[in-house]
């Protein structure tokens, strides 16, 4: 029986976002999963056809760091593993992959001094440089290290409203992500009033206990006895739980956005700083992005921002709150307001895809799925265009194709 | 000196006689507790050689070579930058071009050269070695005063050496012996006084090795292997079979059979390390390296015949000439004792080395959960007891295909201190 082993050690969304990949590996042999500690349980939650290993990464000091690795890694040494699928550029993943063969380890491969990327991760690379005609959910970039991923719509649950009522994520990791409390009380509010006063459950880690308490002051006092705050009292399967169900989330890009689209609950995001929506969307069609729409969008999250942050701006217009309420009605909402630009999450061949009625970049946008499709077999190639020659041209550096196929550098 | 332990990269020539040599060095460096990175260029050799045979116009070969050279350079700078060596060694004609040199020195990085050649033969010197911070050579005067007209006065001598861990008496088959053995032998490139030379062994039980010996028909019978090149492992085995090894310096000139030159050659060093015994042509430089007990010399190929007869015949005076010079090398002629010399040189002329003190061992500088594993896994590794992290680290990840989990813990402990920035043993 074929041995798989997924490395995923970064963080909480990124975990949820492996799902195509580790769902397109049930049922091919054993599925092992290493993940750093912390997420264990969760993973064990999400993925329970797979063997979960908790690396320590994150341990007080190196005695910990040797003691809590000892039993982990001597399993994995002993796997004997067919295939390893390392989703991380980490260096840390890099010293653990050399427990496998280097050519059973994809994506990203140890190398003497370093680590080495294989064709499609370097052709992902690539992208980032034109990041706002990109259209690429990092969901798809994980399911594709894996030849003949699972389809689209077999990875998450339908996004349908569950009838629990609606779920808040008080912040993101970034603060610079997040709405303004004053603004996400209104968000709240006209979402409350649009569903007709369902519960409301606040999310999050003990570290935004204060930002609930803050939000409750600025919610009308009707609210207040729906309003259930659960930040900090949540473990995995309590917030799991939390989620599960759900008519909508309302979220930054986070972990619990993820979760939701996981768990099939419609998500409306709201995407603004560097987070963008073609990139790190929530997976599975029905979801709404509310995304930044400005000439410095998106911006690199460890830049610091020298505009004082002007895509926070837009999203304390009325118009927000309009939209957000014609599409919990059913209506089609404006898909462009003044600084923002409104996506619906769809599915193709090659993944999940947001799409917005007027979006300047369509053209190249969809050029761009189409050479994916082309590249990993899923399409047929069309009659040229000067869009696909153009990603053609820079997507492809003459190393591709004058060097062997099948590199890793 | 001794309680430093540095960072040196050593940047082997593409081809050569030099870069065995230079392999002799990272070993010694090694033995001396340092961390060394070796830039293998006989690695990127074969594109200048498929260059050459792909039949292009001379005049457009030679900017291709240049440009690939230029390649080179960046590999070797990458390396640096990647690495930070406190100190670069380059064997003679490692390909350090000029813009690299100039880098290394604005990095503040200090460099040396090993010219392990004749100066009147390579003369890029001229250009080249006012750009290293150290230009070692294995001549004295007049290259020395050249040196410092050129703008280089930190010319140390610096002559050549053996490595005892290599250069020792194999234990050889009766295959081995019969095919390697003979009273007489020569091992080396078919300079023209070596061919004129030997023309007097040619009916002896005399065995010619090595290379480039192409329309010697004189001595055709003696060649070996049609010219093959030797390596250096079979190049011991050879010298340990052969009862009297024949040492006869090159020269281009086949005027003066036995040259008389300045340099002693290192297949003077090997064999006496070796204890195999040599006769060799004398060498100005000899006296003060060999005493006249310890190497049987010549000054003629007539009294080298002569000795020829009278060594042949008297194994137990052959064996009382090896014991003597290996002792001799043993004692002050090793590539260990010329790395330290030429590092304490470099220290004494540029300043103390940025490190003030010998690093903790791998062994001391681990979690106890580790240690009990960790003497097995050096051994292994073929590294020492007292290796540094650094080295063990570097060790492992030159492995090919799984480590062991030990390894593997100890490759994640690495990236956990670089990650989080902690002090490196």
């Amino acid at each position: 029986m074929a041995v798989n082993i997924v490395l995923q050690t970064a963080r909480f969304g990124d975990l949820v976002q492996t799902t195509r990949l580790l769902r397109s590996l049930e049922g091919r042999g054993e599925l092992h999963l290493v993940v750093e500690r912390g997420l264990a349980s969760l993973a064990r939650l999400l993925f329970p056809a797979a063997q979960v290993h908790a690396l320590a990464l994150y341990p007080a000091d190196e005695a910990a760091l040797a003691e809590n690795n000892r039993d982990v890694v001597r399993e994995l040494a002993s796997l004997g593993a067919d295939a390893v699928y390392n989703c991380n550029f980490s260096p840390l993943n890099a010293a653990v992959c050399r427990c496998f063969p280097s050519e059973s380890v994809r994506g990203y491969r140890p190398a003497p001094s370093g680590t080495a990327r294989s064709f499609w991760i370097r052709q992902v690379f690539r992208l980032t440089e034109r990041r706002r005609e990109t259209s690429l959910n990092l969901v798809d970039v994980w399911g594709h290290l894996t030849d003949n991923p699972i389809a689209p719509a077999a990875v998450n649950p339908a996004a349908a409203p569950g009838g629990r009522g609606i779920g808040v994520t008080l912040a993101g990791r970034e603060s610079r992500r997040s709405l303004p409390m004053p603004v996400l009380a209104q968000v709240v509010q006209t979402v409350f009033q649009a569903l007709g006063g369902p519960p409301v459950y606040l999310l999050g880690s003990a570290s935004e206990s204060p930002a609930a308490r803050k939000l409750l002051r600025l919610l009308s006092p009707r609210m207040l006895q729906k309003v259930h705050d659960l930040s900090g009292k949540t473990d995995w399967p309590g917030l799991a739980d939390a989620v599960r169900g759900l008519d909508v989330l309302l979220t930054p890009d986070t972990g619990i956005m993820h979760l939701a689209a996981h768990l099939g609950v419609p998500v409306f995001a709201f995407f603004l700083s560097s987070a963008w929506c073609h990139e790190t969307g929530p997976y599975g069609a029905g979801h709404y992005v509310w995304q930044t729409d400005l000439p410095c969008a998106p911006c690199l999250e460890s830049a610091p921002c020298t505009r004082d942050v002007a895509c926070l701006t837009p999203f304390a217009e009325r118009g927000l709150l309009r939209s957000l309420a014609l599409t919990l009605r059913g209506e089609r909402p404006e898909s462009s307001l003044p600084g923002i630009r409104v996506w619906r999450s769809e599915l193709d061949a090659l993944g999940t895809v947001f799409c917005s009625e007027g979006d300047p970049d369509a053209v190249a946008r969809a050029a761009l799925r189409r050479r994916l499709m082309e590249k990993l077999q899923l399409a047929a190639p069309l009659a040229e265009s000067r869009e696909a020659a153009d990603w053609c041209a820079r997507l492809t550096r003459e190393a591709d194709w004058m060097l062997p196929p099948g590199r890793y550098c | 000196m001794a309680d430093v332990s540095l960072r040196i990269l050593v940047v082997l020539p593409m081809y050569g006689g030099s870069l065995p040599i230079g392999r002799y060095c990272v070993d010694a460096l090694r033995d001396l507790g340092h961390s060394v990175q070796v830039f293998d260029a006989p690695r990127l050799y074969p594109a200048f050689t498929g260059l050459k045979e792909l039949g292009l116009p001379p005049m457009s070969t030679g900017p291709l070579e240049n440009s690939l050279l230029q390649v080179v350079g960046q590999a070797i700078w990458t390396q640096v930058e990647c690495w930070r060596p406190d100190f670069v060694l380059a064997m003679a004609q490692a390909p350090l071009n000029r813009l690299l040199l100039q880098r290394l020195k604005r990095a503040g990085i200090r460099t040396a050269m090993w010219f392990v050649e004749d100066y009147a033969v390579f003369d890029y010197w001229r250009a080249y070695a006012p750009l290293y911070d150290v230009f070692a050579v294995i001549q004295k005067e007049p290259f020395v005063s050249l040196l410092r007209e050129t703008g280089q006065p930190r010319a140390p001598y610096l002559p050549l050496a053996a490595l005892p861990s290599f250069h020792r008496m194999p234990t050889l088959t009766p295959e081995e012996q019969a095919e390697y053995g003979a009273e007489a032998a020569f091992l080396g490139a078919g300079y023209p006084n070596r061919r004129q030379a030997f023309r007097a062994l040619a009916d002896r039980d005399f065995k010619i090795w090595g290379s480039d010996w192409d329309g010697e028909t004189a001595l055709a019978r003696n060649i070996q292997r049609g010219g093959a090149r030797i390596s250096a492992e079979e190049s011991v085995k050879i010298y340990a079979a052969t009862a009297v090894n024949i040492n006869l310096h090159s020269s281009v000139f086949a005027d003066k059979l036995v040259s008389g030159g300045d340099f002693v050659n290192p297949r003077t060093f090997e064999l006496a390390c070796m204890g195999a015994f040599q006769l060799v042509d004398r060498r100005r430089l000899l006296p003060e390296l060999f005493a006249e007990d310890e190497l049987a010399v010549f000054d003629s190929m007539p009294q080298c015949l002569e000795l020829l007869e009278h060594f042949a015949a008297r194994p137990e005076e052959r064996a009382a000439f090896a014991a003597r010079a290996r002792a001799r090398v043993l004692r002050d002629h090793t590539y260990q004792q010329r790395m330290r010399a030429l590092l304490d040189y470099t220290a004494e002329q540029l300043g103390p080395w940025p490190e003030g003190g010998r690093p903790a061992s791998a062994l001391d500088s681990v979690p106890d959960s580790l240690r009990g594993a960790l003497p097995s896994l050096l051994q292994e590794l073929g590294l020492p007891p007292d290796a540094r992290f650094d080295d063990l680290t570097a060790a492992l990840r030159a492995l090919d295909g799984p480590l062991s989990d030990i390894g593997v813990r100890i490759l994640l402990l690495d990236e956990w201190r670089k990650l989080h920035g902690r002090k490196r043993g």
